[in-house]
């Protein structure tokens, strides 16, 4: 039992730790392997832009921005391609003006795909290291909920004591739903100085909401209610067909389901984690994840009967609303009470028990009923 | 009987023919969906057999009709909830979708209408070719009867 509430006391600070901040996963690539994840013969078409960085040097330096976009065939097909470089190559400086970070606003990043050709999906960042520019990689890649994303490299990057002597980053980049618009950047130096820099970064996603409780757009006994589930229903999006978690990622959960597994499939989607405490920024709604567990030996492979995953989501009213499955959208929980907390609420049934509770996530919803703007299916 | 009777009641029996064995009938019959899951895909299988319509057939005849039910049986809880027949063949003699659970039959749609399930025969009858035709294991179909049927 205590070994139980540790790790339950774990996985929750695990969840706030993430909830703040998320390290995004970086690899590295070499050019021009990475261009065949954006075009079926590797063959990409740039947009370039520079912008100068104000540091105390003289010569030339800049953050340079670079667009492409993923052509039909490949992977990244419909997608934004965005990569960033400082260079200092040709920055001359008598006193030390080393920038240790870049953050931007980037939005949602796509992590459904496989930049470094492992054969893993979930790559967020990639890196240059071979068969490019620069010679500094990233120590890390972090993202905080109001989808700002700080790259701190794994040196300083410098300006030289004569023009061609400084140095520059390797390209690193990273891919959105979303087209480039201009936005600024924040360059910091060691020394804890932040300049600002114009850069182009993905242009905002649609604005999120919290959607009231009105179930009759849900409960029409025909089409919306039959084809959308529980997770059409938290993330208030009518797909129509059954929604499951990461399935739109390419980044779906494995039977059997766990807490674990369905969580990261969801984040996968786009939902953004967070602390039970926890209020969603930017306007997103607040939804929890329990699971069915699969127990042996009466769950096992093929059926793995009785293992499940269900969701519930925050109304406009504060209280929680859920959607068994094809049945009726609806605000009590399996004793007939109004949910004013999922964590404590009946979620046993006949036949399954929803005993695992897994935890919170933030989902970009709408006021209007089924118009959620999470990219699930 | 005039030959005019015998050759009418002749294309009647033809008739009734076709319609229980035509095209739709045989290739769709009846879906059968075991409400239980809310994430993932509910199991599923298909009736068509002739036998198993009949017997389905049997089981609607058999049904008392009730006074129709202001609420639907079909509850939205989590956990098992009943059983939904949809009626894909158009197999005549049966509603073209229905609910099943707990003694009760719920002819859904616009001509709503309640009938008894006696000793909850059809649903029973339901879990158990669900557990023939594997969509559910033995131990859950036992594990739903010994929950709700006793």
């Amino acid at each position: 039992m205590k070994q139980r509430a540790a790790f339950v006391f774990l996985f929750l600070l695990f969840l706030s730790t993430r909830a703040f901040s998320a390290p995004l996963n970086v690899v590295n690539v070499s050019a021009p392997s990475i261009n065949c994840v954006f075009d079926t013969s590797c063959k990409i078409v740039v947009s370039d832009t520079t912008a100068p960085i104000p540091i105390v040097a003289g010569g030339a330096n800049f953050l340079q921005s670079r667009t492409y976009t993923g052509n039909p065939g490949s992977p990244a097909n419909g997608l934004y391609g965005y990569e960033y470089r400082i260079d200092l190559r040709n920055a001359v400086a008598t006193a030390p003006a080393c920038v240790r970070s870049l953050t931007l606003k980037f939005g949602s990043v796509v992590s459904s795909l496989d930049y470094n050709g492992n054969g893993v999906t979930g790559d967020q960042v990639f890196v240059i290291t071979g068969g490019g520019i620069g010679s500094i990689g990233l120590n890390s890649a972090v993202q905080d909920t109001n989808g700002d994303i700080t790259f701190t490299f794994n040196s300083p990057v410098c300006p030289g004591s004569a023009s061609g002597s400084g140095q520059s980053t390797y390209f690193f980049g990273l891919v959105s739903a979303q087209p480039p618009a201009p936005v600024t950047a924040s360059v910091t130096e060691v020394s804890g100085a932040v300049l600002n820099v114009a850069a182009r970064a993905p242009q905002p996603g649609p604005a999120c909401s919290i959607p009231p409780y009105s179930p009759a757009y849900w409960n029409d006994a025909g089409t919306v209610q039959l084809n959308n589930n529980c997770y059409n229903y938290g993330n208030n999006k009518r797909t129509d067909t059954f929604a499951q978690p990461g399935r739109a990622a390419g980044a779906m959960y494995a039977l059997p389901i766990t807490c674990n597994g369905a969580y990261n499939a969801a984040v996968a989607d786009g939902l953004v984690p967070l602390t039970a405490s926890g209020a969603c920024p930017g306007g997103r709604d607040k939804v929890a994840l329990v699971v069915a567990p699969c127990v042996a030996p009466g769950c096992a492979a093929p059926f793995y009967n009785g293992n499940d995953f269900h969701w519930y989501r925050l109304g406009s009213d504060l209280m929680w609303t859920h959607k068994p499955g094809g049945s009726q959208a609806t605000n009590l929980d399996n004793s007939f009470n109004l949910i004013a907390n999922p964590e404590t609420a009946n979620r046993c049934g006949s036949g399954l028990c929803y005993s695992d509770f897994c935890g919170y996530l933030c989902s970009c919803s709408d006021v209007q009923q089924g118009q959620g703007h999470e990219n699930i299916n | 009987m005039t030959k005019i009777a015998r050759l009418t009641c002749v294309f009647s029996t033809l008739l009734a023919v076709v319609a229980w064995h035509g095209p739709a009938a045989a290739e769709e019959g009846l879906k059968v969906e075991i409400l239980i899951y809310s994430g993932r895909p509910n199991p599923t299988y298909v009736l068509k057999q002739k036998s198993q319509l009949d017997q389905a057939i049997t089981f609607i005849k058999k049904g008392k009709k009730l006074k129709s039910m202001e609420k639907s049986i079909i509850t939205p809880t989590l956990g098992y909830r009943g059983i939904v027949v949809e009626n894909k063949g158009k197999v005549a003699g049966l509603p073209e979708r229905f609910a099943v659970y707990q003694g009760n039959v719920e002819v859904m749609g616009k001509a709503r209408a309640n009938f008894t399930d006696g000793g909850r025969a059809f649903e029973k009858y339901l879990l158990k070719e669900a557990q023939r035709q594997k969509v559910i294991d033995l131990k859950m179909s036992r594990q739903l009867k010994v929950n709700e049927m006793k």
